[in-house]
């Protein structure tokens, strides 16, 4: 692209573009060009940390360095870093309620008994499956009167499970969550806030490897699958053989969501890209081939 | 003319008669006459004249020159300069983008000069990034058409200001595209009247296809590519938001769209094509786009 940039033009600016693209090739996740101040700022900070002075030289240290999977996976949690928090990514969320849900309740309509079934894979401290559990709620009364919903929330990790089912949360998390809903659901408790009992029972969580094969094919019957900043951390077999549990788990119909910026391309072709007003997420087409 | 369909002739004839236009059309049509030829037989004194003549355009034209979307920041201080550093196919497209903010009403009921050029622009920029990416050998073609595709609505807005409106109205009430809010409401849409002008201002024959039927990109077509091309990226800034019509809720499957498989059948390489990544970067286009004409529209 000749359109921007300046980093682009020097040769810090060619190793940065081309950290970009190895990080995109082998985590699926990427930064395009308004972004690259942001990869830049995130690579000095490990720069600094594993004593590289230039761009180039942290390119190499990500390529032909032995060390260079664990270097590229410290790169990621610098980039994925501090984004957890309630209603993080507010177009995704709309995504789902103005457009998602209403699709798979009218498939659901000649149904006598409706129900709704959400699963975050890889819910870190339970922000995500709560955000959830909180939209169902507001919806309880609409469009999902009649309804029964569940939201299924896994990781890997017991401490973040555990710290997930406590429910407390300091400002940072509760940072996007407008006045209305943090009056209506959650207490203070002290300088933090504790999350009502209603949307705790509204999620159910569970410790799972997503790479468990003889856990994951119990997984059935979901309507949308959030998975967030989670596959970035797999290489390209495993990260196959999960996409294709997920294809499995979820209902002909459904949706499945990836991070801001995460991508699924080279990865799996059965699930669609589908754009939504500010954003994307991923469809599984019904059987008999049709996508609307 | 407030609820009587008018026939595509009706139409025709009401607007050539009127002559509403911003006199800047008749620049236009000089400049993109000059800019077309070979290169080497650009007259470039006739074309810094022809821009000089015009003080509003002088000072876009400076401005968009010297933002980063035209690679050229804070180099160009003249017309002549512009003219000499940014070669004729990029001085086009800012002259063309300059004409066209200045033919728009800065302040219209509904459709405010800032939000359309936004998509214009916007339209452009991804019509040529997608140009690019598939292949399609005019990527500056696709810019020009993408720029200009949904000149209907400056038409619109001052002939039929009261109808757009309605128009815009009713496609945020019932969730339908602006041009099927245009076609129930006025009778006709911003595609015909944008082909009328288009032909005011003799543009060229592949951007006239182009403003007439990218909304329905049909394969048999002349210029049934760059049609199609401007129809997706046109897509995509709508569900990106950066458009002046009502953004309903919607699901777009690229895969699904007429105009991919238009697509498909001249570019076969488009099978694997990263339709993710071509998402993230357009988002990022728009980001560049909005901060450019925020600052343009204080010049």
């Amino acid at each position: 692209m000749h359109l921007i940039s300046s980093p682009m033009e020097s040769s810090a600016g060619s190793a940065l573009v081309r950290i970009r693209d190895l990080v995109y090739r082998v985590a699926g996740i990427f930064q395009p060009d308004n972004r690259l101040n942001f990869l830049q700022e995130r690579c000095s900070r490990r720069m600094k940390a594993v004593g590289v002075p230039s761009l180039r030289g942290y390119l190499e240290r990500l390529t032909a360095h032995p060390d260079r999977e664990l270097e590229l996976r410290q790169l990621l949690n610098e980039i994925t870093v501090g984004e957890t928090c309630f209603f993080r990514n507010q177009p995704q969320i709309e995504a789902v309620r103005r457009v998602v849900l209403p699709c798979l309740l009218e498939a659901k309509k000649i149904l006598p008994f409706r129900n709704l079934r959400i699963w975050s894979a890889g819910c870190s401290t339970g922000e995500e499956p709560y955000t959830l559990a909180i939209l169902l709620l507001e919806e309880s009364l609409g469009m999902l009167k009649n309804c029964k919903t569940e939201v299924i929330a896994t990781d890997l990790n017991d401490r973040s499970l555990a710290r997930a089912q406590a429910g407390v949360y300091g400002q940072y998390a509760l940072r996007n969550v407008s006045p209305a809903i943090l009056q209506k659901y959650f207490t203070p408790l002290g300088d933090q806030f504790q999350l009502c009992d209603e949307v705790k029972a509204k999620v159910t969580f569970r410790q799972l490897n997503l790479l468990d094969d003889s856990k994951m094919v119990f997984m059935k019957a979901i309507d949308v699958i959030f998975c967030c900043n989670v596959l970035i951390y797999f290489d390209g077999a495993s990260k196959r053989r999960v996409i294709q549990h997920f294809l499995n788990n979820v209902n002909p119909g459904g949706y499945f969501f990836l991070g801001y910026s995460e991508s699924l391309f080279g990865v799996n072709d059965d699930f669609r890209l589908v754009h939504f007003p500010g954003s994307t997420g991923y469809h599984k087409p019904t059987r008999n081939g049709l996508v609307k | 003319m407030k609820s009587d369909k008018l026939t595509f002739d009706e139409l025709r004839q009401k607007i050539s008669r009127l002559d509403k236009i911003p006199s800047v059309a008749s620049i236009l049509r000089t400049l993109l006459k000059e800019l077309d030829r070979p290169p080497d037989q650009v007259k470039l004194d006739k074309v810094v004249e022809l821009i000089s003549s015009e003080e509003s355009m002088v000072a876009k034209c400076l401005h968009l020159a010297n933002s980063p979307l035209f690679g050229q920041a804070g180099r160009v201080s003249g017309i002549r300069a512009a003219v000499l550093l940014l070669g004729v196919v990029r001085l086009r497209d800012v002259l063309v983008s300059s004409c066209l903010m200045n033919a728009m009403p800065k302040f219209a009921n509904g459709m405010p000069a800032t939000v359309f050029w936004e998509h214009s622009l916007a339209c452009a920029l991804s019509s040529r990034h997608l140009a690019k990416q598939i292949g399609f050998p005019d990527a500056d073609k696709a810019y020009l058409a993408g720029l200009l595709h949904d000149i209907g609505q400056i038409v619109n807005v001052i002939y039929f200001p009261e109808e757009l409106q309605r128009s815009l109205a009713f496609s945020g009430e019932r969730g339908v595209p602006i041009e099927v809010a245009e076609r129930e409401i006025m009778g006709f849409t911003h595609c015909e009247t944008g082909w009328v002008l288009a032909q005011e201002w003799s543009l060229p024959p592949d951007v006239q296809d182009v403003i007439l039927h990218h909304h329905q990109p049909e394969r048999e077509l002349d210029h049934a590519d760059l049609t199609a091309i401007v129809n997706l990226a046109d897509k995509l800034c709508f569900i990106g938001g950066i458009t002046y019509a009502p953004v309903y809720a919607m699901q777009l499957d690229i895969l699904d769209e007429p105009a991919w498989s238009i697509l498909l059948e001249r570019y076969p390489q488009m099978q694997t094509f990263d339709l993710a990544r071509l998402g993230f970067e357009l988002e990022s286009h728009f980001g560049e786009v909005r901060e450019v004409v925020a600052s343009l529209f204080r010049v």
